[in-house]
Formats: structure tokens, C-alpha cells, sequence
């Protein structure tokens, strides 16, 4: 009977991955439609034009508003004479005040009295003002009330005017943000160190500065049906693949949701593989680092008030590379590279390989070593695999708290949670010394790879699990399992595990070591089909240490 | 990126290939009973002898470009035969992923955990296999390249570690055995590894370079024979005399490896990479026998079948023979004529059809003229 | 032998549906054939009573009807 117990395990929950989407998707439905009697139905989206009146349109915006304190609204008159009757109506905080009283209010009150006046007894138009009048980088002319609003809450200024169906949209964005700064997860030594900010057209600035090709192309759209956040993404027009971009452009034309806040929200809507593990969209706080990638053939995606851009597709390696790799020289960054590699491994096994050893496997261990490790378990309550979980489960919690307490506390409690926990566990007998030395091993290498630290955590549970139940096998099983999920996972339609899986070997040159830059001659195979090479192949700069016999 | 098919490049091809072969060193014992010490000659002796036989799946191949074995005896013989030859393709494979699979269950179960149940270590290594053939083709052939680089780097670093050991006068006596001895390891080693190649004729319709398949099988060959031949020679010259009484001759000569004492106990790297290799092999035989299925009864999508072919093979693989006794004389006597039935003798059989049906056109054209 | 059935159950109730959903009728014929001879391998191998191993039927088959080997 036990046989089946296993197989009951493993086949019913595996099976169950299938149906899991069609589950979910029915039991979000079911709340959608049960929902749908009690919130009624989405108010229309203002498609309606503006009307001739000055005071009817200005009485449409306060109340879409609902009359918001911070909507300010100024009318005057333009021109000498009786003059035209206008408006500016703003977001008190958000647009430029001073921009506004110098460049707009100014020359619209005093500017009109010259010899042309267009605005003497009110004949003037909208477009003469935009013409002639106002001393403003961008006007826009607008027909629609949604688009006005949009605008105004963007931090732009609208200006209507009486008797005229369009109004006029000047950009005068003054909102505080923050400014460019060290990023603070992605620290490096050697590098730049500027940061993406949450002011969308800074990010973008920050790109354009690092290439400056007129080919760098950035789309926008905006996402979101309450927040109408405004997202771009980047590309280089003729070396990224055409079809990269149009997929990516699909996917974002087809989020449907309510609320776009940071770019980690976007990646769920927009990602391929939702119940996997490992992710599918890269993300960065720098902007070299975006660059680096677009220039690979890659995208950026660019989300507004969010200083993370996601960079898609991503591929499995990219989590072993940084972005200062390629600012030192090749030699030590390779193997920093290779300990990269071997960190991540001893941070996924060692816990399983603690248990299987210990438990299953103990004729693995030299003579010597199974003593002491023996001698050192002796009065361990929990068996190895419980052990190691609740080791596991307590570091999880400290890497937490100590990032969310305030900064003196947090550090402190993680030096004293390491050393003072770890060793009062071994006094008290609830936990041996060999694991409290292999949990902080595990601990401390997975914080190579930051990106995958995430997908670590859980595998590294797995597979504790599955070396609990069959030992070494069990790890085998489970390596060959997510090497089978690996192998099958594709990121926007590349293959997520290139270039070990579908080997190819041109791209091997910057997988496991970092080839000096003067090799990295092509760009990943089938992400930039079209410009596939950076440099003229193989140009190893001169040596200058050879005299003239060329000693 | 994905035009919907799954595609497989002519590389992938030839290092799966070459793994496949790979997979098999685990069975030399059976090599080891018959031919002793001068194994390597039959392993030498049976590359060539293979190379011909696959030319005539290279051949097959050329004459119907994008079909597997099945659908070739089915185009060949007609409906009615070609469906019953195809049945015979269905039962090989899959009695060959029953053989294997308990191959791997039988070397678990002895040299890794005595106490495991059969049951659990042969329904997780199914389980996967299983799971691999639902995920495609594709993602079992890419890994091809990546195991047998595995493959010759576990080898390889064993050959370095065990060089202290090796004495080549155990290769010596050659030529002292009996004619018949040398036929039969030479049969035993043309079948086993080699021409179970066979299940790679199921996987012909994916590739994309057609003209390049039979480039990319005899060079993939010739990756497996030298690894086969590196593993053969190195433990005759290891254990030398007592190569011919242990039972998995790879396995106990990684248990010698000694170095200064501290590299002792690397078994566990050979038991990982056999694991892997066989999970290969096992992998590429259930989509083989799948296929088959699918293709002799026209089903377009084979992945829901895949289970209940899994669920079959754990149970018959629990106990295909009585004892181990029973499995070495499989081994060594029936596996060479039961294999070839359906490696030699049918392909033959199919081969020389279509060539009679490729010049019948011929005068069926003139007939009409 | 409960745990089995139930086992196969919920095999058969994630794959049976989708195949009836798509109308797929020859690969369902096929699925419950294997899956019925499956199904039918197995309880008999949980009650204790396993058929003969296939393969030891072709060996006897090979070696005392056909005697083909090279021992005998």
C-alpha cells in the first residue's frame, strides 16, 4: 500500500498543475460575476467633446474632479480692450506655477498690447494664442474632455477659451520628484551610478543619454483604467527581432486591469510562464545596464513611478551576470563568474545534500568526518529533514525582518540573529553544528545572484523535500525535473535556457566565463538575427610590451 | 518563434545520438561475461559492422524524406501490413524502455538504497521521463548535447583519477578465445548499443535538415563508440581479471578510485550521471513508443497517451525477469536475436520493398507511354 | 487498491475531458484501451498477482520453441 502512497503524492498534485489555471480561472470568474450585481456597471469613459461655452466647460472639469480641492482654476482675459475670455486650469502641486505666471499668464494679460494685436475686442483665436502668444516649449491642441483631463492630471495646464470647441494643453510639469541617485539594490564598485527615478521621462532621458543613435526607438501607451499610468519601452530599430517587439507590444495592448503601480505588477500581466518559478522578465535599477541590454537586441519596458525597468526577454544566465562583469577585466570576473555558478549551486544543495548524506548516504563521508558528524547529532531531537526546515524557515524569517526594520535595528538584529541564535540552537540540542554551518553557507552565497534569490528559496525547498523522501536519488530526480522545466521554459519565445540547452557555442563566450570585450564579437544568436556583429572579430589590442627584435 | 512544429537541428540530432549510445555503458557486464578481457576488440569489431547497418536507416530515410519507421513501413507495405510491421516497431521500444527502466531500478536499488521499495524509485524515475515526452521533443534533444558532454567530462575525469590503476597488460592476451565467443560479442555489441539507434528513426520527421541526418547519425555514432570504447578499455585495464565477475564493471572500478585519500567514495558522481544518461535514453524510447502508437493509428497529438505507455512500463518493469541471473543471460543470448529481428531484419525487409517500389514507377511510366 | 483507483481517477478525469472537449475521438479510443490495459496491469500487480512478464514469455519463446542462442 505504501507504493501507492507515493504515487498518489506525486501523480495527483502533479496532475493537478493542468487543471490548477482552468481552477483558478473559474473561481476568479465566479467571484466576477457575483460581484457584478453588487459594484453595478463601470461609469463611460469621457468621449465627449468640449462645448463652445467657457463657463460650461469649466463647470464639466470641476465635477469630473468632484470638485477637488487642488484643481485650480483661473480665468482672465486676453488681449487690450474688452478681450477674450479665458481660462487656465491646472493641478495645484503638479503643474509649474512659475512657468505658468511667466510664460503663459504673462504674455496672454501684457503681451497682446503691440502693434498687431490679433486680440483686441476678443477676435483672436486659439491657434493666433498658440502662434504668436504663448512663450511655451509644447501646446497641444485638444478636441476631446478625456484627453483634457488626462493631460491635467499629467501636470499639464489646459487653456480654454469662449467660443471655441478645442483647448489648448501646455506642458508645464512641476511635480516633486526625486532625484537621480545610487541606486540602492543594485550597488556596485566600478560603474556608474545612476539610477532610474520614478519620473518616466527622466528614465527615458537617462536611456537617450547612454545611446545616442537616433535608431534607439521608445514607444508609449498608457496602461491602467484607474491609474492611467503611461508606459514605454525602448528598443534599437534593426538589431532587436521583429518580432520580439510585436509581441511584446500585443501583450501590453492586452492588459485589461485597474492598477499599474510598479513595474513588478506589469511583469505578472505581460509574462510567459505565470506558474513557473523562474522568471521570465529581468528587471534593473540602472540604466547601463538597460542599455547594455537593449543594445543586445533586447527591450525595456519603462513603467511610470516605478524606478525598476524590465527587460525582456530574459534568459536563464543573465542572472549570473552583473553589470560591473564587464567593467573589470576578464580575467578576475570570470571567476567571479564560475564562483557565481558554484555559489548558486551550494545554495540550492547543500541543505539536501546535508539530509541525503546524513540520512540515506552515510557511507559518502570519509571516516573521519562521519565520526565527528555523528558525535555532533547525538542528542538532536528532530530528525535531519525538520532539522534543516526550521533552520530554513528562520533564516527566511530574519532576512525579512531585517530588511523591513528600521535601519540601526535591523542591522543589528540580523548580526545578532546569525551568531547568537545559531549558537544558543546548538547549546540547547535542537539543532546540530553542522547545520547551523551549512544553513549559513546556503544563507550567505545565495546573495551572489541576487535576481535569482527568489526562485532559490523555493527550490531549495524542493529539493530539501525530495532528499528527505528518496536521498540522492530523490535530488537526482528532482535536478533532472527542473532541468526538463528549464529546457521546455521560453521567454518571449526564446529558448530560456540558451545557450546550455540549445547549445551554441557562439554565445558560450559569455555564459559560464566573461571573454574579454574585444571577443564578444556577436550578439546573442537569434535575439539580433539581423546586426549580428559589435565589432570586428578578434582584434587583440596591441601589445605594447614587444620591442622591436619582438621580444 | 515557434512556427507550432517542433523542429530539432541536425546537431541536437547527432549529440543525442551520440548520449543514447552513451547510456548504454551501464550495460557492459553482459559484454563482460561473453568476451572477457577482449571486449574492446568487439567494440572496435562492431563500430564498423554498425556503420553499414545504419546506412540502410540512412537510406530508408533518403527515400522517404520527413517520415519516421512507422509511417515508412506503412508507405512501403501498405495499410494493412505496414500497420502490423508498425505494431512490431511499438512493442520494441516499448519493451526496450521496460528493459532499460529496470535496468535502473535494479542498479538503485542495489548499490544506492537497499531499502527503498522498487516501486517508489521506478514511479519517480517515470514520472520524469513521462513528463520530459509530454514537454516535447524538442526539450529531450536539446539536453542530448549537454549529457554527452557530461557524459565525456565524468569519463574523462575518472580515466585521469584511475590512472595510477590502469595496467595495460590486462589487455593483452588477444585473439585466445574461441570463434564463436568473439561472433556473439560482437552481435551482443552491435545490437545493444548501436542499432538501438532505431528509436531515432521515430524522431526523423522533426528534423529540420533532412539531408544532413545521415551526417549527423554516423558521426554521433562515432562520438558513442569512443566513449563506449574509453569506458571498455579503461576497466579491463583497472580490474583486469575480475572484469568478467562483477556484475556492473563501471560502477565498482569508480569504488577504487583513492586519491591521497581524500578523493575516495566518488560513486555517487557515476550514479548521478547514469541517473541522467538512462532518464535520457528512457526518455527518447517512451516518445518513440508513443509515436509509433500515435502514427499507426493516425492520432495527431500522441502527449495524452504518454501516461497510460508510462503507467505500463512501471508495472511490467517491476519484475521482467525472475532474478538477475535471468537478466545477464537475456543479455547475452536473447537480447542479439530479438533485437535484431526488429533492427536488422525488418528495416532490411522495408529497405529492399522500397526499392522495388522506386523502380516499379518507372516502368508503370514507360508502360503508359 | 483504493488509493489506486482513485489515483487513476484523477488521471483520467484531467485527460478525459479535454480529449471529449476537442472531439478527439481515435486518441480516446486509444487512451482508454492503454489506459484500461493500464489500469488492469496494475490492480493486478497490487493484489498480488502479477501476469507473466512479457518479456520472459519471448524469452522462453526464443529459447525452447525457436532454440535460437549460442548456449544450446
Amino acid at each position: 500500500m505504501q507504493y501507492y502512497e507515493s504515487r498518489l503524492k506525486i501523480r495527483g498534485v502533479i496532475m493537478f498543475r493542468e487543471n490548477l489555471k482552468k481552477i483558478t480561472y473559474w473561481m476568479v470568474k465566479r467571484q466576477l460575476v457575483a460581484n457584478d450585481e453588487v459594484i453595478g456597471e463601470r461609469p463611460p469613459v469621457q468621449e465627449e467633446n468640449l462645448s463652445g461655452n467657457l463657463k460650461e466647460n469649466i463647470a464639466r472639469i470641476r465635477e469630473e474632479m468632484g470638485n477637488s480641492a487642488d484643481l485650480v482654476v483661473r480665468e482672465f482675459s486676453c488681449g487690450s480692450g474688452r478681450g477674450m475670455p479665458v481660462a487656465l486650469v491646472y493641478v495645484d502641486g503638479m503643474a509649474n506655477a512659475k512657468i505658468l505666471n511667466e510664460s503663459a499668464i504673462k504674455p496672454l494679460m501684457f503681451g497682446t498690447g503691440l502693434k498687431n494685436d490679433a486680440c483686441r475686442h476678443g477676435k483672436c483665436t486659439l491657434a493666433d494664442l498658440k502662434e504668436k502668444l504663448l512663450s511655451i516649449a509644447e501646446v497641444n491642441t485638444l478636441q476631446t474632455l478625456d484627453s483634457l483631463l488626462q493631460g491635467i492630471l499629467s501636470g499639464d495646464t489646459a487653456l480654454l477659451a469662449d467660443e471655441s470647441r478645442e483647448a489648448l494643453m501646455l506642458t508645464s510639469k512641476g511635480f516633486e520628484k526625486r532625484s537621480v541617485t545610487e541606486p540602492l539594490s543594485e550597488a556596485v564598485i566600478r560603474g556608474p551610478r545612476e539610477g532610474f527615478t520614478e519620473s518616466i521621462r527622466t528614465n527615458t532621458s537617462l536611456l537617450r543619454r547612454k545611446i545616442k543613435n537616433p535608431a534607439l526607438t521608445i514607444e508609449s501607451m498608457t496602461i491602467g483604467e484607474k491609474t492611467r499610468t503611461a508606459v514605454c519601452f525602448a528598443y534599437i530599430r534593426g538589431v532587436a527581432n521583429e518580432e520580439l517587439i510585436s509581441s511584446i507590444r500585443d501583450r501590453l495592448k492586452a492588459v485589461r486591469t485597474d492598477a499599474v503601480l510598479d513595474s513588478g505588477c506589469l511583469e505578472e500581466y505581460i509574462e510567459d510562464a505565470p506558474f513557473s518559478i523562474f522568471p521570465t522578465l529581468g528587471y534593473t535599477e540602472k540604466p547601463d545596464v538597460a542599455a547594455a541590454k537593449i543594445l543586445e537586441g533586447r527591450a525595456a519596458i519603462l513603467v511610470d513611478g516605478s524606478p525598476f525597468a524590465l527587460t525582456a526577454p530574459l534568459l536563464f544566465i543573465e542572472g549570473f551576470q552583473s553589470a560591473e562583469d564587464y567593467y573589470f577585466r576578464s580575467y578576475y570576473m570570470s571567476l567571479v563568474r564560475v564562483l557565481r555558478y558554484i555559489s548558486y549551486i551550494i545554495t540550492i544543495f547543500a541543505p539536501a545534500l546535508y539530509v541525503a548524506i546524513t540520512t540515506f548516504h552515510q557511507e559518502l563521508l570519509p571516516t573521519d568526518l562521519l565520526f565527528t558528524m555523528a558525535a555532533a547529532r547525538e542528542g538532536i531531537p528532530f530528525p535531519a529533514v525538520e532539522e534543516a526546515l526550521i533552520m530554513l524557515i528562520t533564516f527566511e524569517i530574519l532576512r525579512e525582518a531585517g530588511v523591513r526594520l528600521p535601519r540601526p535595528v535591523g542591522q543589528a538584529l540580523s548580526i545578532v540573529g546569525a551568531l547568537v541564535i545559531g549558537d544558543a540552537a546548538v547549546s540547547a540540542g535542537l539543532i546540530g553544528a553542522p547545520m547551523v554551518i551549512v544553513i549559513a553557507i546556503t544563507a550567505v552565497s545565495v546573495f551572489l545572484t541576487p535576481n535569482l534569490a527568489n526562485t532559490a528559496a523555493i527550490l531549495r525547498l524542493i529539493f530539501l523535500f525530495l532528499a528527505g523522501f528518496m536521498g540522492g536519488y530523490g535530488i537526482t530526480i528532482g535536478f533532472i525535473g527542473v532541468l526538463i522545466h528549464l529546457g521546455s521554459l521560453k521567454s518571449f519565445g526564446f529558448p530560456y535556457f540558451a545557450p546550455f540547452a540549445p547549445y551554441r557555442s557562439a554565445d558560450m563566450k559569455d555564459a559560464v566565463i566573461r571573454s574579454p570585450l574585444w571577443m564578444l564579437a556577436t550578439r546573442p544568436e537569434k535575439m539580433a538575427r539581423r546586426d549580428r556583429k559589435r565589432l570586428d572579430f578578434f582584434v587583440p589590442p596591441a601589445d605594447g610590451t614587444k620591442n622591436e627584435q619582438g621580444e | 518563434m515557434n512556427n507550432g512544429k517542433e523542429q530539432i537541428l541536425s546537431a541536437q540530432l547527432m549529440f543525442s545520438v551520440g548520449c543514447f549510445i552513451q547510456s548504454s555503458t551501464l550495460l557492459t557486464s553482459f559484454i563482460a561475461d561473453v568476451a572477457g578481457n577482449e571486449a574492446w576488440i568487439a567494440v572496435i569489431a562492431s563500430y564498423g559492422l554498425s556503420m553499414l547497418l545504419v546506412r540502410m536507416y540512412v537510406k530508408l530515410a533518403k527515400l522517404y524524406p520527413g517520415k519516421s519507421i512507422v509511417q515508412i513501413s506503412e508507405a512501403v507495405f501498405g495499410p494493412v501490413l505496414g500497420k502490423i510491421l508498425s505494431c512490431f516497431y511499438i512493442w520494441f521500444f516499448f519493451s526496450l524502455a521496460i528493459l532499460n527502466t529496470s535496468d535502473v531500478g535494479f542498479f538503485v536499488n542495489n548499490f544506492i538504497m537497499p531499502e527503498t521499495p522498487k516501486m517508489a524509485i521506478l514511479l519517480m524515475f517515470i514520472f520524469v521521463c513521462a513528463w520530459a515526452v509530454r514537454r516535447g521533443v524538442e526539450t529531450i534533444m536539446r539536453y542530448g548535447q549537454l549529457f554527452l558532454i557530461m557524459g565525456f567530462s565524468v569519463v574523462g575525469l575518472f580515466c585521469i583519477l584511475l590512472f595510477k590503476d590502469m595496467s595495460f597488460d590486462n589487455l593483452m592476451p588477444v585473439f585466445a578465445m574461441p570463434v564463436m565467443k568473439y561472433v556473439q560479442s560482437i552481435h551482443i555489441v552491435t545490437i545493444i548499443p548501436f542499432c538501438e539507434i532505431l528509436a531515432f528513426t521515430m524522431v526523423f520527421p522533426y528534423v529540420k535538415d533532412q539531408e544532413k541526418i545521415g551526417r549527423s547519425l554516423y558521426i554521433g555514432m562515432t562520438l558513442g563508440a569512443i566513449h563506449l570504447l574509453v569506458v571498455v578499455l579503461r576497466d579491463i585495464s583497472v580490474l583486469g581479471p575480475v572484469y568478467t565477475h562483477v556484475t556492473a564493471p563501471s560502477f565498482q572500478v569508480t569504488r577504487l578510485i583513492n586519491i591521497g585519500n581524500v578523493i575516495t567514495r566518488m560513486e555517487f558522481f557515476y550514479e548521478v550521471a547514469v541517473n541522467i544518461l538512462i532518464f535520457f535514453k528512457v526518455s527518447v524510447l517512451l516518445f518513440a513508443a508513443v509515436l509509433a502508437v500515435a502514427q499507426t493509428f493516425h492520432i495527431k497529438s500522441y502527449r495524452s497517451l504518454v501516461i497510460p505507455i508510462a503507467v505500463l512500463v512501471i508495472c511490467i518493469s517491476m519484475a521482467p525477469f525472475i532474478s538477475a541471473a535471468e537478466s545477464g543471460f537475456w543479455g547475452s543470448n536473447i537480447a542479439p536475436f530479438y533485437s535484431a529481428f526488429f533492427e536488422i531484419i525488418l528495416p532490411f525487409f522495408t529497405l529492399i520493398a522500397a526499392l522495388i517500389r522506386s523502380m516499379i514507377p518507372e516502368e508503370g511510366e514507360a508502360g503508359l507511354k | 487498491m483504493i488509493l489506486l483507483l482513485a489515483v487513476f481517477a484523477v488521471i483520467a478525469l484531467s485527460e478525459v475531458p479535454t480529449l471529449i472537449r476537442e472531439k478527439r475521438w481515435r486518441e480516446l479510443i486509444a487512451f482508454s484501451a492503454l489506459y484500461g490495459l493500464a489500469l488492469f496491469y496494475a490492480s493486478s500487480l497490487t493484489l498480488g498477482a502479477p501476469p507473466p512478464s512479457p518479456i520472459r514469455l519471448i524469452m522462453y519463446f526464443i529459447k525452447d520453441v525457436l532454440h535460437i542462442g549460442y548456449t544450446g
